[in-house]
């Protein structure tokens, strides 16, 4: 039993002066983090300051970028309306007749490739007519479903004969500018006279 | 400098809470200079190792400036829990943990100094005690370590510190008690060893 409280109280007093030790240390400790650490946060905190929250604008910002979109999509649409014809919807009506169709004379413009100035000109002013498609004769209207794509490319007189188109003005030197629309299969469907190319000299 | 003591009530935390909430910096910079020597000696006495602490202090106080630019300032933190020395006390023992576990392991100074044989000299006098101290306390496991620092060094009561630590009260006082018998065990068996030794090198010199 005497040993026992013997005991009880060496481990009381060695706790004891655990406590006083922990005290000690407590004092001993710095009070502060070095000053380094603070003059770090001050430079951070010039740094990152932020003016306003970011919650309050991100309502702002993301109204402003949805106005940006709706802006270009309408934008898009309008260019889209004024510079390309679609052409499946400027085609003209199957032709069975075995005489190939005669370009209007007002879809042939003068002037070599349309410069991009020429182009916004010719949107401004929607008086002068877009040369319209004509389908080709050989083309299958029954095939015209899908997807087609638009090739412009360089043409002679001969070539577009071959391909069933007759100008107006029948001129072997001549060259055409012209877009092609190809459907599906690769194959031409349609073909829109952009304008005269330059003259090949001694051409057929 | 001085540095500013914590608030006082809960009406200059709230302020400064307000402020932190509308990014002021200032109140970042007042957070900072409240409340920077707590969690310094606490990461110090969890790490044992100074620039581990400093590191670390920095580290914790970089993120709150960071999340300045989020949408919420001190997201994780509810008035209703307990206050902003509890919540950097808890920022403070994750980022010492996860930087424990992530491999940084820490050479301290003092166990570096604690190399060497002491004497029985050097046993009676206090500093050295104080430095097996500290040793002893970087032996703790961390849960243990944690309320030492906290109820010993600190001096916080065992409610604040349960409210710290989102733990029960007894279990605070019950990890104390065994964190300073551990402590004195150690001590007490150190000293021994090493009275031991010193009788083993006098006999045998």
């Amino acid at each position: 039993m005497a040993r026992q409280e013997k005991r009880l109280l060496q481990s009381e007093s060695e706790v004891s002066r655990v406590d006083a030790l922990l005290r000690k240390l407590s004092q001993e400790s710095p009070r502060e983090a070095p000053p380094r650490v603070r003059q770090h946060m001050e430079n951070a905190v010039q740094r990152y300051r932020p003016s306003k929250p970011l919650g309050g604008r991100r309502w702002l910002l993301a109204a402003a970028v949805l106005l940006a979109a709706l802006a270009l999509s309408i934008g898009a649409m309008i260019s889209k309306r004024s510079a390309y014809i679609s052409p499946t919807s400027r085609l003209l009506p199957p032709v069975n007749t075995p005489l190939p169709p005669v370009l209007e004379k007002h879809a042939i413009t003068t002037n070599a490739l349309p410069s991009a100035k020429l182009k916004r000109q010719q949107h401004a002013k929607p008086v002068n007519p877009q040369p319209v498609f004509v389908r080709l004769p050989f083309s299958d209207p029954a095939l015209m479903t899908g997807t087609s794509v638009t090739i412009r490319l360089a043409l002679s007189d001969a070539e577009l004969l071959a391909m069933g188109i007759r100008p107006i003005e029948s001129d072997p030197s001549r060259s055409y500018v012209a877009d092609l629309v190809l459907g599906d299969d690769g194959l031409p469907r349609a073909i829109r006279i952009v304008s005269h190319g330059p003259r090949i000299p001694g051409g057929s | 400098m001085p540095a500013k003591k914590p608030p006082q009530g809960p009406a200059d935390e709230q302020r400064l809470l307000a402020g932190l909430r509308e990014r002021q910096g200032w109140a970042f910079l007042d957070l900072y200079h409240r409340y920077q020597g707590i969690v310094f000696r606490f990461l110090l006495h969890m790490t044992g190792n100074e620039s581990a602490a400093e590191e670390l202090t920095q580290e914790l106080f970089v993120s709150i400036l960071k999340s300045f630019e989020r949408e919420s300032v001190l997201s994780g933190f509810n008035a209703e829990k307990g206050c902003l020395e509890g919540y950097l006390i808890g920022f403070a023992r994750n980022l010492a943990r996860r930087s424990h576990s992530k491999g940084q392991r820490w050479t301290s100074l003092g166990s570096l100094e604690l190399a060497y044989e002491p004497t029985v000299l050097e046993e009676i006098s206090s500093r050295s005690e104080v430095r097996r101290l500290r040793q002893a306390i970087l032996d703790l496991p961390a849960a243990y370590r944690e309320v030492v620092i906290l109820c010993g060094l600190e001096e916080k009561s065992y409610e604040d510190v349960a409210r710290m630590l989102d733990r029960p009260i007894g279990t605070v006082a019950s990890r104390f008690n065994r964190g300073r018998m551990f402590l004195a065990k150690r001590l007490g068996n150190r000293i021994k060893g090493c009275v031991r030794t010193e009788r083993c090198a006098q006999n045998h010199g």
